[in-house]
């Protein structure tokens, strides 16, 4: 990520600075301001908080995309899973204080800074990586286990919303919103519709647990980012995201995350305490989730088209759609594993 | 289409040359939308090279799925989605899925024909199906 104006507190930053300033004391000042490149949806400022000669590095996010087909949930939310799952020891970059109106920024938290890499090229291909990457997809089945073990009653909120009810009915209600026919993806959604498996014990979930925004370094995944697709659900949604063709940027030969097998994942999950899933319903929440990527892309084009928020990339989500039903068909017809 | 060279085609290949010029020289968020905009720039060129063809395709493949039904590829793609939704073509699931992976591999092919394969896309030996183009296109 290339810093933008790394800068001492300028006017930009006054409400931050003033934020921090109502919870940690009037000596309390901002420093080594960065805005790292903007994400779809929050504005993001990692800064020092310096008090006296103590300094802490830390992460804002503020939400910037707001309309009636957002998939996210509210950034409080958000914090209330964050901080379950950090009081459980689940890596999580440990939530720090969450803005309230007073402090005139708007929706969003901020979080300790955690470093690592997220790019899930230099991860999956990156000699750097080449030691650490056989352990990741084993890494990946005990965090699920442990995330799934939290009891989803800690955060009652998330049962507000619509994929915490019926995920597929979820994306279809946003599907419908965009008002453009994609046969494929109707094809999908009626796949998933007549072929739904039965449902256990719903529990809490990531939402985005794959390559992309789990952090690594030489240990292995030291956090897991981007709660804001949270919701409580069937556990191999969760799994089924992570091995969705979608997060193995090409390497299909190690079909979880791009970096390991199913039986690794599962047999690590089991081990930590998941329950026993089957082939079947990993397999079924992978359709699942080419289902919603298409969809997500679906979102980020209108957002181009129609929300104001411009960007090259989003432009080439609408497009990009086509591959994923691409994959999506494919799968459906066994020629993709 | 003007008289006067270069043409379109020709057009969007020198901004294109110039995105791919440019954008080693750029940094970080800079350099990656340049990127982006270039490959936005060979979709239209290929989609231009496609020409009407594929929307042809699109309507006959859909009219077929629709019993013979008339009117536009949108419209027509619009009525088949309601049929998939209301489950009227459950009984030929499997038929629909090839012709309408046979159109979404055509589709695919001109965004990113790195990711289509040619040999694992389906071949459509369906009748009034056209065949994706087969040319690599890049």
């Amino acid at each position: 990520m290339k810093p933008s104006d790394p800068a001492r507190e300028p006017d930009a930053f006054a409400n931050l600075a003033r934020a921090m300033r109502r919870r940690f004391g009037g000596a309390a000042r901002l420093d080594n301001i960065i805005v790292p490149s903007l994400g779809g949806s929050n504005r993001t400022v990692v800064f020092d908080l310096v008090d006296g000669v103590a300094r802490r590095r830390l992460v804002s996010r503020q939400r910037t995309y707001r309309g009636p087909d957002n998939p996210f949930i509210d950034d409080a939310h958000q914090f209330a899973v964050m901080s379950a799952a950090h009081r459980r020891g689940f890596p999580v970059p440990e939530p720090i204080l969450l803005f309230d109106p007073e402090d005139g920024l708007g929706e969003g938290f901020v979080t300790a800074f955690v470093s690592g890499e997220t790019m899930p090229n230099r991860i999956l291909t990156g000699a750097a990586y080449d030691t650490v990457r056989p352990r990741l997809a084993g890494q990946a089945g005990e965090l699920l286990a442990l995330l799934h073990s939290i009891p989803a009653s800690e955060v009652p909120a998330l049962t507000l919303y619509p994929d915490s009810d019926d995920p597929t009915e979820a994306q279809r209600r946003r599907y419908d919103f965009y008002a453009e026919p994609h046969p494929a993806i109707e094809l999908g959604f009626r796949w998933l519709e007549r072929n739904r498996p039965s449902r256990g014990t719903a529990q809490l979930l990531h939402g985005d647990f794959r390559t992309g925004n789990l952090m690594v370094d030489q240990t292995g995944i030291v956090t897991v980012l981007d709660w804001e697709c949270s919701h409580i659900g069937q556990p191999a949604e969760d799994i089924g995201w992570l091995c969705s063709r979608s997060w193995r940027f090409g390497h299909h030969d190690r079909p979880v995350g791009g970096f390991g097998q199913r039986h690794e994942l599962m047999t690590a999950y089991r081990g930590a305490g998941g329950r026993d899933i089957q082939a079947d319903e990993i397999r079924y929440w992978e359709i699942f989730g080419l289902v919603r990527w298409a969809v997500l892309n679906m979102m980020q084009a209108h957002g181009h088209i129609f929300g104001g928020r411009r960007s090259p990339a989003f432009a080439a989500c609408g497009r990009n759609a086509s591959v994923i039903e691409y994959d999506l068909l494919m799968s459906l017809k066994g020629l993709h594993q | 289409m003007t008289q006067y060279r270069p043409d379109r085609s020709e057009l969007l290949l020198t901004v294109r040359e110039f995105l791919d010029a440019l954008a080693p020289q750029l940094d970080g968020e800079t350099r990656y939308r340049a990127q982006v905009c270039a490959f936005l720039i060979g979709v239209c060129m290929r989609e231009l090279e496609a020409g009407i063809g594929p929307e042809d395709a699109d309507r006959a493949a859909w009219s077929g799925l629709l019993g013979g039904a008339d009117g536009s590829a949108a419209d027509l793609s619009r009525h088949l989605c309601t049929a998939i939704r209301a489950g009227d073509l459950d009984t030929d699931f499997d038929h629909t899925l090839d012709i309408v992976l046979a159109r979404t591999t055509a589709a695919a092919r001109l965004v990113r024909p790195d990711k289509v394969s040619p040999h694992d896309a389906p071949s459509p030996s369906v009748s009034g199906i056209s065949r994706p183009p087969g040319k690599r296109l890049t």
